[in-house]
């Protein structure tokens, strides 16, 4: 078996043909990417090499640092709000509850309506004069609670972040959902024959089981945050005066705005990189809590 | 378990109770924007415009649906659209079935490398390799193909990520004795992996198809004949810059959405079975 | 600049136009005309044509009416149509395909800062040639080419124009007495009165930066002249005087008094301007491609007497009511890639002239070509009043953000929410602008090495 594992032919045979697309179509580009990070160029014309101005720039630019900051809130959110109740709402459902069905379908229905709805929904919400939010602060008798929620640099960047979070919960409960589904009960059945305890039995038996899907999420999350882009670009387009700007929406602008190709290519790759340094992060973390539970 | 859960539960009645009113209460918030998209779509501006929010629509609209399906070649976008999402599930599924597995099971040096690559794939912006892209796929330009190909490709993180994590997960007992009775790596991918991946294959299918569904950058750049537009590109372009009839919007998201829901409805029952089919199995 | 005459003699040929109009009765058939010495191939071709008119949008049937008479004309020349969005062809379409001149043999492209980049970098076929074959010059209205034109070549052909007009719906001006201002502090007046009764006075959606760039554009030709700002945006004068400042300040003190929708920066432009359509808001200053808009039966507005003026007069400013915003930004351009430059001409040329004619009569723009015959065709009565009102213009200022280029436009609109958020000062407002095009302009020089 061993022998059958290492055969070179049936590596081949497996990853290449993956490899080969992802390679070509997706790989091909990081490296283009990075060499045009070196560049002042336009997007057209030649450009012009300037080894590392572009991340110095970068690193100096307070538009740079903003959308920085406001991403890494985002994914922050995403982690500690959006991943614990989606957790939540997977266990209940996992659990058997009637109509699980129902729930499991409605609660996925934000994640399958297009970007463009539900942010213009919350445009809706949102409104100044008549969106739902204010009009509820003026019935309950506290208009001093009511904002104008995308229009103010104060609030434009949470009023943002809320449906960002709140759309793709169901995403994450799916996945807890089969993962949670998917451990048998059999296990279940015969460690308690052993005479395992009820909390044994969570942390030893199904939290193992759950974890890989844990960091897959996490993984997910981050990543997703920091490359988030339909529902700012539609909510606020940044704004206003850079407020709710995110890594992704500075860099789709220095691109096809602002004809930055190099200094966004730049941006493009600090995103890979943090996103990178945040995957080991987060793949080691979860290789130490395995452990522990393993024993 | 499913049985050891209810039981206690039944031992606390109150807390089921606010279980169910939270859940009922949480539905209705999710399943919220469909009734709006569709109340929407049956507005005309002044009425979307106007504070008329959740209520329902004054002059139904029904001509913003007949415009549509006059109007556009929307048929058309429809089958582009459903013909790119399936051949993309498909190709997605089975190359990150495969790879995924050679990255969990198979025993080779560079494994841990390539599965971080993959992962890198995913932290690639999709705006910042636009016009790469655009030159790179010059051969297949202005073909449903120029799309297949990079959506299959930027799926594959994420589905190889899910599948071989499922993977991961799954006890060697079974493959250590199909390897005894003398099966072949390839026999038991096919014949014992696959079958045991059927779950987590829906999953990626949904998410895939969400993915290839709405897409549009890629979409509106890549294809220039109006025969290969696909639905999203269809509704885009009902937006005009200085003015827009918002409800036929509307109508044509609402028309496009109905496919991802039934879609999805199919599959999570799919998932549903599988999971508890492989749960019997263990 | 040459605009000022345009604009005049754009009043005065367009009013003769009118009455010619019922007289000549060849409408149509003239544009499909080639001229003397002009050879176009015999063998079967494909021009492909990019475009912002997909089916759905009010322009897209001149589109397809001119398509299919051309290749009726020209049996062997078809034409393959690809409509964008037109936003998104503005920044990701168009902008990647010209990286490797992949665009249509004939685009559709913005002039200005716009098109520079592609004219920069040779993805666009220089004019010269075929404007002397076909007579260009002497049929279009001075001045109409030059925003297509680079380092004295033309490169495009001029589609049409615009300006921008105050519309005031009158209906509730006389509800309230008031009378529609001519001067800022009549403005002022009527923003106080309209305010005291809970009508917002005017619309604006300054979650898109154009839509204040707008209004403080315009408050910029009042207050320093449309000559000085023109200069200024070219280059050849600096943004930050006391006058660019004070059309900050009169922003600021229309946004302070309550002129703006509550939240306006979070409100988009066209939500913005339906408050006006459906009859909510009195004023809105806004371009002549809203004169259709204006006369949809839909609209509620289109009962109500709309009434069409200047923007007010600032006292003190350099500028008087005759100057406005506005000018040719519009045009057909050719690929310098295209196998087949003659026919493309060719077809741009005929799609010009004719749609320039239709989106004339449907209310989306004024015409900038001499000869238009628009027969017996009723013309959008708003688009009308906004002619009547230009024929004594003496200048025009492009909207800034057409006339500049690359990063200055951007920041021009981050610096205007700025303005209206508070958050900065009208002097700093000038000063950022200045430095903004100063680096916007060396770097698109740069590149254009």
């Amino acid at each position: 078996m061993e022998k059958a594992l290492r055969s070179k032919k049936a590596i081949c045979f497996f990853i290449l043909p993956a490899l080969t697309l992802f390679l070509l179509v997706v790989a091909i580009p990081i490296f283009q990417s990075a060499s045009y990070s070196l560049l002042r160029w336009n997007g057209i014309s030649n450009g012009i090499f300037v080894a590392a101005d572009n991340y110095v720039n970068m690193v100096k630019d307070p538009i740079f640092r903003l959308s920085l900051r406001n991403s890494l809130l985002l994914a922050a959110a995403s982690v500690f709000i959006q991943m614990p109740i989606s957790m939540l709402l997977a266990m209940i459902l996992a659990n058997g509850v009637k109509g699980e069905n129902f729930y499991r379908n409605a609660f996925f229905v934000p994640v399958i309506i297009s970007s463009t709805v539900i942010a213009n929904l919350w445009m809706k919400l949102y409104h100044p004069s008549y969106g739902l939010l204010n009009v509820m602060f003026e019935w309950m008798g506290r208009p001093e609670w009511k904002r104008e929620w995308l229009g103010s640099v104060d609030t434009a960047l949470i009023s943002c972040f809320i449906p960002m979070i709140w759309k793709d919960i169901g995403y994450n409960m799916l996945l807890f959902y089969s993962a949670a589904k998917a451990i048998s009960s059999d296990i279940i059945e015969s460690a308690k024959v052993d005479g395992a305890s009820r909390t044994r039995i969570a942390l030893h038996i199904i939290m193992p089981l759950i974890l890989p899907m844990v960091e897959a999420v996490t993984i997910f999350c981050i990543v997703g945050s920091l490359k988030s882009f339909d529902m700012i670009f539609i909510l606020t387009g940044g704004g206003p005066t850079h407020a709710s700007s995110v890594l992704s929406l500075m860099m789709y602008t220095e691109i096809f705005s602002n004809n930055h190709y190099g200094y966004a290519s730049a941006i493009a790759i600090s995103v890979i990189v943090i996103c990178l340094f945040f995957t080991v992060l987060v793949q080691g973390l979860f290789k130490g809590i395995l452990r522990r539970f393993g024993e | 378990m499913k049985q050891t859960m209810k039981a206690k539960k039944s031992h606390n009645a109150p807390i089921r109770i606010l279980t169910y009113v939270f859940l009922v209460f949480w539905a209705l918030i999710q399943l919220f924007p469909l009734y709006w998209l569709f109340t929407f779509s049956l507005k005309n501006n002044k009425e979307i415009f106007g504070g008329n929010i959740i209520g329902l629509p004054q002059e139904w609209q029904w001509e913003n649906y007949q415009k549509i399906f006059t109007q556009a070649h929307i048929y058309r976008y429809m089958l582009n659209s459903l013909f790119v999402a399936a051949v993309t599930i498909v190709l997605t599924l089975i190359l990150a079935s495969m790879a995924s597995y050679a990255l969990t099971r198979l025993k080779w040096k560079l494994s841990g490398l390539v599965y971080l690559m993959f992962l890198t794939g995913m932290m690639l912006s999709m705006q910042a390799v636009l016009l790469p892209l655009y030159r790179n796929l010059k051969p297949i330009r202005d073909t449903l193909w120029s799309l297949i190909i990079p959506y299959t490709a930027f799926n594959l993180p994420m589905a190889i990520l899910l599948i071989s994590g499922t993977l991961r997960s799954i006890p060697r007992e079974m493959e250590e004795a199909a390897f005894i009775d003398g099966a072949s790596v390839y026999r038991l991918f096919f014949q014992i992996i696959l079958p045991m991946l059927r779950a987590i294959m829906a999953t990626v299918a949904i998410l895939n198809f969400l993915d290839a569904w709405n897409e549009l950058m890629f979409a509106q750049t890549f294809l220039n004949a109006e025969k290969n537009f696909t639905i999203t590109v269809g509704v885009n372009n009902l937006i005009g810059r200085y003015s827009t009839k918002w409800g036929m919007i509307g109508a044509g998201l609402t028309v496009a959405t109905i496919p991802t829901l039934v879609l999805y409805a199919f599959l999570s029952r799919n998932i549903q079975e599988s999971l508890a089919m492989g749960a019997v199995k263990g | 600049m040459k605009t000022q005459a345009t604009m005049k003699a754009l009043a005065a040929l367009t009013a003769a136009g009118l009455v010619l109009g019922a007289l000549t009765a060849t409408a149509g058939a003239e544009v499909l005309e080639v001229p003397e010495g002009v050879e176009l191939t015999d063998e079967e071709i494909t021009l492909r044509f990019w475009d912002i008119w997909p089916e759905g949008q009010p322009m897209a049937p001149i589109v397809q009416d001119f398509i299919a008479m051309y290749e009726e004309a020209h049996p062997n020349i078809h034409i393959e149509e690809t409509p964008t969005q037109e936003v998104d062809y503005q920044t990701t379409k168009l902008r990647v395909a010209a990286a490797d001149s992949s665009q249509g043999d004939v685009f559709f492209c913005w002039g200005g800062g716009y098109a520079q980049t592609y004219v920069d970098a040779g993805a666009v076929l220089p004019l010269g040639e075929y404007y002397e074959k076909y007579g260009i010059e002497d049929q279009v209205l001075q001045g109409a080419t030059t925003y297509c034109t680079y380092r004295d070549e033309v490169y495009g052909l001029p589609l049409k124009q615009w300006a921008g007009v105050l519309y005031c719906n009158k209906d509730i001006f006389d509800e309230y007495g008031l009378e529609i201002p001519a001067t800022f502090d009549e403005l002022m007046e009527c923003v106080k009165v309209f305010r005291e009764n809970d009508v917002t006075p005017m619309v604006l959606g300054a979650k898109d930066g154009w839509h204040i760039g707008m209004i403080q554009n315009l408050l910029a030709v009042r207050t320093a002249g449309a000559d000085y700002v023109n200069e200024a945006l070219l280059g050849n004068a600096t943004l930050d005087t006391p006058e660019i400042v004070r059309s900050a300040e009169l922003l600021v003190e229309m946004n302070e008094a309550g002129a703006f929708p509550e939240g306006t920066l979070g409100i988009a432009s066209d939500e913005a301007e339906e408050l006006f359509y459906s009859g909510m808001v009195p004023m809105f200053f806004g371009g002549s491609w809203a004169a259709q808009s204006m006369d949809l039966p839909d609209n509620e507005c289109s009962e109500a007497d709309i009434e069409v003026v200047p923007f007010p007069e600032v006292s003190d400013g350099l500028g008087d009511k005759t100057q406005f915003s506005g000018g040719v930004i519009d045009f057909f351009m050719i690929n310098a890639a295209t196998e087949h430059p003659a026919e493309a001409f060719d077809f741009a040329y005929g799609m010009t002239k004719y749609m320039s004619k239709e989106a004339y009569i449907l209310g989306d723009s004024l015409p900038c070509w001499k000869d238009i015959d628009t027969g017996d065709a009723e013309i959008s009565p708003t688009l009308i009043k906004i002619q009547d009102l230009i024929q004594s213009s003496t200048g025009y200022v492009l909207a800034w953000d057409t006339f500049l280029t690359g990063s200055a436009i951007d920041a021009h609109y981050n610096l205007l929410q700025g303005l209206i958020a508070g958050s900065l000062t009208p002097e700093d407002f000038a000063a950022q602008m200045e430095e903004a095009k100063v680096t916007a302009l060396a770097e698109a020089a740069e590149a254009a090495q």
